[in-house]
């Protein structure tokens, strides 16, 4: 097998991706990928999946506030052995959840054996609202920037190298929005606002964070669909984010001279993104940069394709993410991946 | 510390002479006037009666 062929993959939060777009149903995906590739570099809305995750060696978690900045080329990627995730928790969350949330963090000490802690309480409530752009994507903020920013100052201060953030999200338990999500055709309405925080956390304090949200336990679906059912596991989301950042990759904002383990943007060969959503800053900077572009069909509410933008001639089109792999390994093997399409124009 | 996160919904015409591998610098620019970027994205792109393109941005800023 030839050498690894770095590869980025994006599944926007919140924008409804069929794959992707529920509780880590990208995952299998994204696992193709880093089989493909020999290095994916992914973020948590791919690898997150409430109670269950996947380890894998060729996967950079990163967050995407980090990833955005790593796709300009700001930003490099340095693998670590093991971080000390510090866990941030939302004062607004009741006693009893919080109390879960302490115990999963427990529960990935003692039987995963990650190095966890310290913990530190928000000394206001974060307030989480919830919001839908005119596209249908979902955004959110906090009214209390200020409170999560001391939190993770102290947590960093404290030697946590990542910070797990959970925050108290608003119970919704009635709404259309809600149920069109379990039943598998709808947003999730909390991503937005999930991402605005760890983006937040991730410039101010420059280390890799995660966020879990904390929510009441929903009651039974019996037509849950399945790429939304690993939320329903248990009371928290907080163990797949445990993990992924337990061996985050550290960020790299300086610019000392590079190092030979770490990752920039100039050795990714390929990004793998759907169809649909070019237009986020990580692939403006992918199409600025000339790293090639793999647009997967993979629906979602918006479509910002490679033919609004203008650049089919530069963009490759993938039908699956099982063809976006064969390409990352036509890549991988130096094969140019029109030889593989009919019809094959001659040379003009 | 005082910290305010604002969203932002944006239709802004798109210059013909600026390209999508352009695009980044030129938004960020833009988005700039408004605050400090965290996130945002490219949700759609319109294009009117008379053929000039908009692109529409949701985004939050500090």
């Amino acid at each position: 097998m030839q050498a690894p062929l770095p590869t980025l993959m994006l599944v926007p939060t919140g924008i409804g991706c069929a794959i992707g777009g529920y509780a880590g149903d990208a995952l299998p995906a994204a696992r193709l990928l880093a089989a493909a590739s020999g290095c994916l570099i992914t973020h948590p809305n791919v690898m997150n999946g409430a109670s269950l995750y996947w380890r894998d060696e060729r996967i950079h978690y990163v967050e995407g506030y980090g990833l955005d900045r790593f796709a300009a080329g700001d930003w490099g990627l340095a693998p670590v052995r093991s971080q000390r995730v510090g866990l941030l928790l939302d004062c607004g969350i009741e006693p009893e959840l919080k109390q879960r949330h302490r115990q999963v963090a427990d529960a990935c000490r003692a039987t995963l054996g990650l190095s966890i802690g310290p913990v530190i309480e928000t000394d206001q409530p974060l307030d989480v609202t919830l919001e839908r752009g005119a596209s249908g994507a979902s955004w959110g903020k906090l009214g209390r920037p200020d409170a999560l920013l001391r939190a993770g100052e102290k947590l960093q201060a404290a030697g946590a190298t990542a910070i797990a953030v959970v925050a108290r999200f608003p119970d919704d338990v009635d709404s259309e929005a809600l149920e069109a999500y379990r039943q598998g055709s709808g947003v999730d309405g909390l991503a937005g606002a999930e991402a605005v925080i760890s983006h937040l956390l991730v410039q101010h304090l420059r280390i890799p964070c995660a966020h879990a949200p904390a929510l009441s336990p929903l009651p039974l679906d019996p037509d849950l669909d399945p790429r939304a059912a690993a939320e329903e596991l248990g009371y928290s989301f907080l163990s797949c984010v445990l993990v992924g950042l337990s061996r985050a990759p550290n960020l790299i904002t300086s610019s000392r001279s590079r190092q030979l383990a770490e990752l920039w943007m100039d050795q990714v060969e390929a990004l793998v993104v759907p169809e649909g959503a070019l237009g986020g800053e990580a692939v403006l900077a992918a199409l600025q940069h000339q790293t090639p572009v793999i647009a997967v069909h993979n629906p979602s509410v918006l479509h910002v394709s490679s033919c609004a933008l203008g650049v089919t001639d530069t963009v490759l089109p993938a039908a699956s993410y099982a063809e976006a792999a064969g390409l990352i390994l036509a890549l991988r093997e130096g094969l140019a991946p029109a030889a593989l399409r009919r019809p094959f124009e001659a040379l003009s | 510390m005082t910290l305010e996160l604002r969203t932002l919904q944006v239709r802004w015409p798109w210059p013909p002479n600026c390209p999508a591998q352009r695009l980044r610098p030129w938004l960020l620019e833009r988005l700039k006037q408004h605050g400090q970027p965290l996130r945002w994205a490219i949700t759609a792109v319109e294009i009117d009666d008379e053929g000039q393109k908009h692109l529409h941005l949701e985004a939050v800023v500090l």
